[in-house]
């Protein structure tokens, strides 16, 4: 038998592909349950796995980039404390050209004993840092691992300087000074604003569009080239740091809030009545959604963001992506500029991509660089909350459940209320906590909120 | 000198009242569950409720684990007691705990109790010392059962009191059981009183079911700790009439146990008219039962009370 | 008041007492009790305190442990500031229902958030040959039992700006003195509110490449253990904790934070010794700044043998201290 294990990529619900973006641990290190091994991107979502129980990574057999299916092997793990040549017999007879396995299982009895005398050794007389490690050193630290994660940087390919080969933290330091990063979101129209001066650019076509007067048409609007669109960068201030690291610590995953608000679509309602009263098809009520939400969104900015270790990009445009239900699952399609667009363009661009996602005819780029996302789950149902988890590195994300005939206390011209059913849609914010407090999402709504039910 | 009836009444009230909270929590721990353990008192309330009679407010008592008499005796309300037992907010401690018991009140004189029984003498003549110091006029008394009077700080405690002449009082109660042990299966005497000749201080017994007799011997053991003539040894013979426990099955004790007891209140009531008995013992019921059902009401504790008081100020 | 900025060269056990008397003439609630303290006390620190406060307040007593202990709890119940001294932190353990349950516990059992002062004096360590029962370090214990402060003079000006301070504390403190250093001299401050703050450390001597944390007998020996290794290029930073409990955490983590190494040295046992905890505590709340494990210099966990050679061989010297310096430096 040998001591190698498989290491598997989890099981995650209805989840089947997965690709295997970094590794985070080097081939020889040890690592402890709860360690991050590797990072891993499925349709839903980018995940980092963990260790299950303490170990020590033999080999990778994953390249980082490829794809995989849940459950396949990526890589060959030995229990903690295996000593070298343990390790070295059971990748031998893994790949079927070791010992004997009885003369695999003497040495390997060997080695166990020598693991043995060296605990007892351990507790009674030893010099210090002698029963280190159960016989494996380390090829890095606990420092310059996570200096290595917070530079991305794979840390296999640092040079080591330390004592015995070890990776320390000032050799990934000095691989990160030399390598000065690129900006993520690069092209000339993304600001780089320094630390305390989160202040947006608005560019003229996004005034034009803000002010919702005459929009020029499709063919001339400025067309986005690069997956992302523009935006305005904005370096985490200490405090946001601190609050960010805080709040990972607190909930372990990334901290979702949800705010709602009652909207009432009594106005829109009758907009969409006058509509058809004239024989037209209206626009759909998540256009009116997702049209007010994209215009909002500019002056709202801090909502229309990604979230990454050390920054948040606060984005100029608005690349909406619309939550589409299919039969082999949730896509998100995104529209690129959504803020430029009217209700009836908007309307009939979801009905496109929604089309598109169903005959499975999306291409890549069709669903890449969104920066915000509408779920709108009250379209299968009437479901009374939309929480849903974030969408990537995206800091909000816009629920919509389903409308419900409500009473509400309604002011009349004499000051006082009366009850009248009305209907009504609970609209909810999902946000990232880490990049936002409440106050700038409840103002969102409240604009939002506004924006709808003053609809003529 | 005849003893004053008011004080008389005084005492049968406050019995009274002890009596009330040992049945109506005897009680409630067959019906319910209360975190911790009662350590019942009955039978012996003469002795608490007659010696802290003699005490002033702001003397020093440091009771042991049977000390609901006590508590009652130097002034406390039957709520806080209940509090703690049934581990309510309104307890003493603010109900961490109380069945042990543990419940105190300074501004009463009431200074606590060692769960480790036994444990008070050497704080007992720490405040008795505090006082010399201070010549503050306060007497401090150690309570304590037959049991731990063969512990070593008993004697350790002792022989610097009586060297020092601190004004202290040991007040023990003999009950003759260490828990489920007879005391004349440990200790060489059946009289713990005996060991004062040791000290050269005086050893009194008294009959520990008459709250005269009890009050009486303390009143004057205190009078000579406050004259600067040092400790006594008091010794009040009483009966435990229920287990260590409640619950405890008693089978360590004989069927006919109690076939001599001898009700403290019924000794007292003797020197009483009877519609004053009845009175006072309707008023003490209705007192603890109400404080009882308020006790029920009352929220248990809040977790954010595990650090409270661990530090000062905190 | 205050002498200014006056310094004396006195023994160790002097400047405690001096500590004491200042704190004796402005608060009368203090009183001290030992065995032979009226006479100036087995090792000179209550020298000269009868002649100037009295035999009431200066007191003489049998040698019973539980009963001293017990009576400076009942005491400071009431408001006096008792301070104890029973010669040998090894006797503590006679005492252990007196230390940990009544000075530990009273104030939270009883649920009455009142002050209670009162100064327990545990001197600990080795002193050439006192034998197994009269050398232990079991400062770990007031660490382990809540309730308590917990502090370690390592030389004589903390000697006493940690006496006085404990006076003043409203909690019950553990006075770790430090057997070994008692005669020795230095310099104290004479200034009257000269006072070490309860909780903080220091750093004796700055350094880059890691964190050496020590407390009582070994700081003397990690200095000088941080010489040498400091000729080897080797720059060792050592930090003094003074207090047990509370820990001065921010500054530990600070200078972790920096050296990324740590090392704890002290005499007291290595096996559940406060090097133990403070390891710990550094990996729970620096796991990621750590560039080698952390590694203790510690006693030898065997009852102290009486003769001296065996007895010193037991407790780290400087030479281990420097080996472990240069270890972590390998790792």
């Amino acid at each position: 038998m040998s001591i190698i294990r498989d290491l598997t990529i989890p099981m995650m619900g209805s989840v089947e592909n997965a690709r295997l973006l970094q590794w985070y641990v080097a081939e020889g290190d040890a690592f402890v349950a709860g360690d991050v091994l590797y990072e891993l991107e499925t349709d839903k979502t980018v995940t980092e796995i963990t260790a299950e129980e303490d170990g020590i990574l033999v080999r990778r057999l994953g390249e980082e980039g490829a794809d995989f299916k849940m459950g396949d092997c990526v890589g060959w793990q030995a229990p903690a404390g295996s000593l070298p040549e343990a390790i070295q017999q059971g990748v031998a007879l893994r790949e079927g050209n070791g010992p004997q396995p009885a003369a695999a299982a003497v040495a390997l009895a060997t080695s166990v004993t020598a693991l043995e005398s060296s605990t007892t050794a351990a507790t009674t007389e030893v010099e210090p840092g002698e029963m280190l490690m159960g016989g494996v050193m380390a090829k890095t630290s606990p420092r310059s691992r996570k200096l290595a994660r917070e530079y991305g940087i794979d840390i296999t390919t640092v040079t080591a300087t330390g004592p015995r080969g070890r990776v320390t933290g000032e050799d990934v330091l000095r691989v990160a000074a030399k390598r000065k990063r690129l900006p993520v979101a690069a092209g000339p129209e993304a600001n780089v604003v320094p630390q305390k001066a989160p202040v947006p650019t608005v560019e003229p076509g996004a005034e034009v569009a803000a002010a919702g007067t005459s929009l020029p048409s499709p063919a001339q609007r400025p067309v986005a080239l690069t997956n992302k669109p523009a935006g305005t960068r904005v370096r985490h201030s200490l405090r946001r740091k601190t609050i960010a690291s805080n709040m990972v610590c607190a909930k372990r995953e990334m901290p979702h809030l949800t705010a709602d608000m009652d909207i009432d679509l009594s106005a829109l309602m009758a907009l969409r009545k006058r509509f058809k009263a004239s024989g037209q098809q209206p626009p759909s009520i998540l256009a009116y959604f997702a049209c007010n939400a994209s215009r909002l969104l500019q002056e709202h900015k801090s909502l229309n963001a990604t979230f990454g270790e050390d920054e948040m990009v606060l984005w100029n445009s608005v690349n909406l992506n619309i939550a589409v239900d299919t039969d082999e699952g949730l896509v998100v399609p995104v529209i690129r500029d959504a803020q430029l667009l009217t209700a009836a363009e908007m309307s009939t661009r979801i009905a496109g991509l929604a089309e598109a996602a169903r005959q499975r005819a999306l291409q890549p780029e069709e669903m890449a660089g969104g920066t915000f996302t509408i779920s709108n789950p009250g379209a299968l149902g009437p479901v009374v909350r939309a929480e849903a988890v974030l969408n990537g590195d995206q800091v909000a994300l816009m629920g919509m459940p389903g409308i419900v005939q409500k009473p509400v206390a309604v002011a009349l011209p004499d000051g006082s209320y009366a009850v009248q059913v009305r209907p009504i849609l609970r609209l909810g914010i999902t946000f990232d906590h880490r990049a936002l407090d409440g106050g700038p999402v409840i103002r969102f709504l409240n604009a939002l909120k506004f924006a709808i039910e003053s609809l003529a | 000198m005849p003893i004053d009836t008011t004080l008389i009444g005084d005492m049968y009230r406050r019995m009274s009242i002890a009596r009330a909270i040992e049945q109506i929590v005897e009680k409630h721990t067959r019906k319910a569950r209360i975190s911790g353990w009662w350590h019942p008192g009955e039978g012996q309330e003469a002795v608490g409720v007659g010696a802290s009679a003699a005490l002033n407010g702001e003397d020093y008592l440091w009771y042991q684990g049977r000390g609901c008499a006590w508590a009652i005796g130097k002034g406390m309300q039957p709520g806080p007691i209940l509090g703690d037992v049934l581990g309510k907010v309104s307890g003493a401690t603010g109900g961490k705990g109380g069945g042990v018991p543990h419940w105190a009140d300074y501004s009463l004189g009431i200074m606590g109790e060692g769960a480790t029984l036994g444990s008070v003498y050497p704080l007992a003549a720490g405040s008795a010392f505090a006082s010399k110091l201070r010549k503050d006029g306060r007497v401090s008394l150690a309570n304590f059962g037959d049991g731990t009077a063969s512990r070593g700080t008993f004697h350790e405690t002792m022989v610097h009191a009586a060297t020092w002449k601190l004004p202290l009082i040991y007040l023990c109660e003999n009950n003759e059981l260490l828990v489920g042990t007879k005391l004349t299966d440990v200790c060489p005497t059946a009289d713990i009183a005996d060991f004062a000749k040791g000290y050269g201080i005086p050893g009194i017994i008294v009959d520990g079911q008459d709250a005269v007799a009890v009050y009486e011997a303390t009143l004057e053991a205190a009078a000579r700790a406050r004259a600067g003539e040092g400790p006594t040894l008091i010794e009040a013979k009483t009966t435990r009439v229920q287990g260590h426990y409640a619950g405890d099955p008693q089978n360590y004790r004989a069927k006919d146990a109690l076939a001599n007891y001898r009700d403290p209140l019924a000794v007292l009531a003797e020197r009483m008219a009877v519609d004053e008995v009845e009175t006072i013992a309707a008023e003490a019921l209705a007192l603890v039962q109400a404080a009882y059902e308020e006790t029920l009401a009352a929220p248990p504790p809040d977790h954010s009370i595990i650090f409270k008081d661990l530090y000062y100020g905190q | 008041m205050a002498n200014n900025d006056k310094m004396e060269t006195m023994l160790y056990n002097a400047a405690m007492g001096l500590g004491l008397a200042e704190e004796m003439r402005t608060n009368p609630d203090i009183f001290v009790l030992g065995q032979g303290v009226a006479s100036g006390g087995w090792f000179g620190a209550e020298k000269g305190l009868a002649d100037e406060f009295g035999s009431d307040r200066v007191v003489d007593c049998g040698i019973c442990e539980a009963f001293e202990v017990g009576m400076a709890a009942g005491a400071s119940v009431v408001g006096m500031t008792p301070v104890i001294n029973l010669g040998f932190a090894d006797f503590s353990l006679i005492a252990g229902d007196e230390i940990y349950h009544k000075l530990g516990k009273w104030r939270y059992m009883h649920g009455l958030n009142v002050p209670m002062s009162a100064v327990i004096i545990l001197p600990v360590g080795v002193m050439g040959g006192a034998g197994p029962e009269h050398s232990n370090s079991i400062e770990v214990l007031g660490m382990h039992f809540p309730g308590l402060k917990v502090v370690v003079p390592s030389n004589a000006a903390d000697a006493k700006g940690l006496m006085k301070a404990a006076l003043r504390e409203p909690n019950p403190v553990l006075y770790h003195s430090i057997q070994t250093l008692s005669f020795t001299r230095g310099e104290v401050p004479l200034d009257s509110d000269y006072i070490v703050e309860i909780g903080k450390g220091i750093v004796r001597r700055p350094g880059r490449d890691a964190t050496l944390l020590t407390y009582g007998s070994m700081v003397n020996r990690s200095l000088e253990a941080a010489t040498t290794l400091a000729n080897e290029g080797i720059e060792v930073e050592i930090i003094d904790l003074r207090s047990l409990v509370p820990l001065d955490w921010e500054l530990i983590l600070e200078s972790v934070n920096r050296t990324h190494r740590a090392l704890v040295v002290h005499e007291a046992n290595k096996t559940a010794g406060p090097g133990a905890e403070i390891a710990a505590q550094i990996q729970e709340r620096a796991f990621y700044e750590l560039e080698t494990p952390i590694l203790r210099v510690a006693g030898k966990d065997v009852p102290l043998p009486q003769q001296n050679d065996l007895e010193q061989a037991c407790i780290p010297s400087v030479d281990e201290i420097v080996a472990a310096g240069r270890h972590i430096m390998s790792l």
